[in-house]
């Protein structure tokens, strides 16, 4: 219980203190920076990173562990040993035992076994395994995450239209769990296309990417959506929501010409221009603008790109670009060379996913399993003059007490 | 067809909220008035709010393209459509908690009216909205907050019976039965927010490649949940029960609507996407 205190407190403090790498983190830094200092230096700036957190969960799941040995021990004295229990709710009736068990069976109890002269009978004994089974699951769930946690890899890289990317991938971004090694393609693979589609008020609606992986001189083709990655071999290919146009431009001066890549995103709208700057190597940046073609009648079509020279405060006056026809944009030439779409993908490696999910299903049932269900047993022993009825409820007695009474009530039997 | 669909969704959803209404005022009259004949035209215009209702999400959904789970209006529709649902349906099976309609029928009106406030404006779908994982993430949340509703409404009514035992509240079913109705039903609230919220992590899985990301809407969900489990370990393994549970149960409830209603808007969030 203290444990769930912790962690419930733990998570809660890890997001009123903006983590690092947040913008939340960034406007602390700046508001009060010898405060977000003093948080850094007590680790209080990355509180889901750190080994505190990292203990507190080992320490549920080691709870959780012992809570199921506990269930389980329960379940199995409940279901299999029987022992007449010493009830309340007991009752004495001239009935002959047969039609006590009848009666009994009527309310839908099943036959268990036989103590000391007792007939033991349960009713809803699937609903005894409900805590056992939620707490395997959680157990399940939790040592699953960790292992993915500490195993998953993840790497993320913008391509463009015919860019192919090798194993050892030029990755935007990779990160991954402690376990985890570099993330290595199984092949080469190459975009193929990428196809966005947009709602009639110009937002995204969906992006279909088609990839080809090149593996011992075959092709494969592979189709990836937002929402439907595609799992091949080891790794799984995600469809991100980043999608624009690739400018290729020749940019020379002083009679040196150099070839650079510009990634500019999908105009947000018809009516709104795109951005991106793109660093040479004198130090100044080239500013890109893209926006729909002047007709605008669909987010699809050729978009427009104009380019400015921009070194520190100097900006250069505006250029529009058209494919093959070099301007000036301050000391630079800039040609168009061509124009390409690019999308990103994410590939990701991990295992244990489907232990998690059968994690899930397990929690889910064992939940169903504990509040949908009322557990209760009956123990029945004759004599020559009279029938003991002896009714236990493992949980809810308050909302299944009726039933007792309806039995009483039924063999018209005697309080003890 | 579509536009005349998109017409006919405001005003029968209007009209749903206004026999949730009646339903309301007839199910107080009935438990705390003391007329218990009004109870079962209490249950009637429900039934028949409830009707309205189902064809006002379906005209809705058929417009629109996509279910009851993109716009604040959509949202707190199927909440109180799922909330009533599930109160009907239960008590068909606990008799005992009929009487938890003087909390359900005026919920649901209130959702309703704050729904029709914010207005009834399409959103369409972005690319991550799709999939069966999405569906099982709000289908549960839905159910979720329809059992916590109920559970609350137990615990709300423990707490005026208990306070009130010159009979005003005769209708009601006696304090014990209505606290293992709140915990029942807390229990089922605790089970469908997880698995809401585990739903909700594979569909991030699907949709960008990761199941958690400490987002505002995520981590509160997780402290919603930790909050219900709390609840139920102090009742299981440290005996609380009545009124110290009941406050419990309602300080769990204030916190599942917080983080339902409120942490969607904080900047940042990827649920702000769709909920703002």
């Amino acid at each position: 219980m203290a444990l769930i205190f912790v962690l419930m407190s733990l998570v809660a403090l890890g997001y009123v203190i903006p983590r690092q790498g947040t913008a939340r983190a960034g406007r602390l830094a700046l508001e009060s920076p010898e405060l977000a200092s003093l948080l850094a230096t007590l680790g209080l700036d990355d509180i889901f990173g750190s080994a505190v957190f990292a203990v507190v969960l080992a320490l549920v799941l080691v709870a959780a562990a012992a809570a199921m040995v506990h269930q389980a021990r329960i379940v199995w004295r409940r279901t299999f040993r029987h022992a007449v229990p010493r009830s309340q709710t007991t009752f004495t009736t001239d009935r002959p035992p047969a039609e006590v068990v009848a009666a009994v069976r009527s309310h839908r109890y099943l036959f268990a076994g036989t103590v000391l002269g007792h007939g033991h009978y349960l009713r809803q004994p699937w609903g005894l395994w409900g805590g056992l089974l939620l707490h395997v699951g959680l157990v399940v769930a939790l040592g699953a995450g960790v292992l993915v946690i500490g195993t998953e890899r993840r790497a993320v890289a913008d391509l463009a239209v015919g860019e192919v990317l090798e194993p050892q991938g030029m990755w935007l971004y990779e990160a991954g769990g402690r376990l985890s090694s570099p993330l290595v393609l199984d092949a080469p693979l190459a975009l193929e296309s990428t196809d966005p589609t947009f709602w009639p008020n110009d937002e995204l609606r969906q992006i279909l990417s088609v990839l080809v992986i090149f593996e011992d001189a075959a092709e494969e083709t592979v189709t990836i959506e937002v929402n439907r990655p595609v799992r091949r071999g080891g790794l799984v290919y995600y469809q991100d929501q980043a999608v624009g146009h690739t400018f290729l431009l020749e940019v020379a001066r002083d009679g040196v010409a150099e070839r650079i890549r510009a990634d500019v995103p999908w105009p947000p709208d018809r009516a709104t221009s795109s951005h991106a700057d793109v660093a040479l190597e004198t130090g100044a940046v080239l500013q890109l603008r893209s926006s729909l073609d002047d007709s605008a009648v669909s987010m699809i079509g050729v978009p427009a790109v104009v380019v400015r020279h921009a070194l520190g405060e100097e900006r250069s006056e505006v250029a529009t670009l058209t494919v093959g026809v070099p301007v000036m944009v301050g000391p630079v030439s800039v040609t168009l060379v061509d124009t390409l779409r690019w999308t990103r993908i994410i590939v990701v490696r991990n295992h244990g996913i489907g232990v998690l999910f059968a994690g899930f299903f397990m929690i889910f049932f064992g939940s169903v399993l504990i509040y949908m269900t009322a557990p209760r047993e009956v123990y029945v022993a004759g004599s020559e003059t009279e029938t003991v009825v002896i009714w236990r409820a493992f949980r809810f007695r308050e909302s299944v007490i009726e039933e007792y009474e309806t039995l009483r009530q039924e063999l018209q039997g005697r309080e003890r | 067809m579509t536009v005349e669909l998109l017409m006919l969704d405001p005003r029968l959803h209007l009209v749903a909220a206004v026999l949730y209404g009646i339903a309301a005022a007839l199910a107080v009259l009935a438990v705390v008035g003391r007329r218990d004949a009004l109870s079962p035209w209490s249950r009637r215009f429900a039934y028949l709010a409830l009707a309205v209702h189902t064809v006002a999400i379906i005209a809705r959904w058929v417009a629109v393209g996509h279910g009851p789970y993109v716009s604040r209006y959509e949202v707190l529709s199927a909440n109180a459509w799922v909330a009533v649902a599930l109160f009907e349906a239960t008590t068909m099976r606990f008799r005992a908690a009929r009487s938890l309609a003087v909390f359900i029928y005026p919920s649901a009106l209130l959702l309703m009216g704050i729904g029709l406030y914010t207005g009834p404006e399409v959103e369409l779908l972005p690319p991550t909205f799709s999939g069966i994982w999405l569906a099982l993430h709000v289908a549960f949340y839905f159910l979720a907050f329809g059992t916590a509703l109920t559970a609350v409404g137990a615990s709300v009514l423990y707490l005026l019976k208990a306070r009130s035992p010159d009979g005003r509240l005769a209708g009601v079913p006696e304090p014990p039965e209505l606290d293992a109705l709140a915990y029942r039903f807390g229990g089922l609230a605790f089970a469908f927010w997880g698995i809401g919220m585990l739903a909700g992590a594979i569909w991030a899985y699907y949709a960008w490649g990761r199941f958690w990301g400490w987002d505002p809407v995520e981590t509160w969900s997780l402290v919603t949940w930790l909050a219900f489990a709390l609840y139920l370990h102090m009742r299981r393994f440290y005996a609380w029960k009545g009124a110290r549970a009941a406050y419990l149960l309602i300080a769990c409830f204030l916190l599942a609507d917080g983080t339902l209603f409120f942490t969607s808007l904080i900047d940042g969030s990827l649920h702000a996407v769709y909920f703002r």
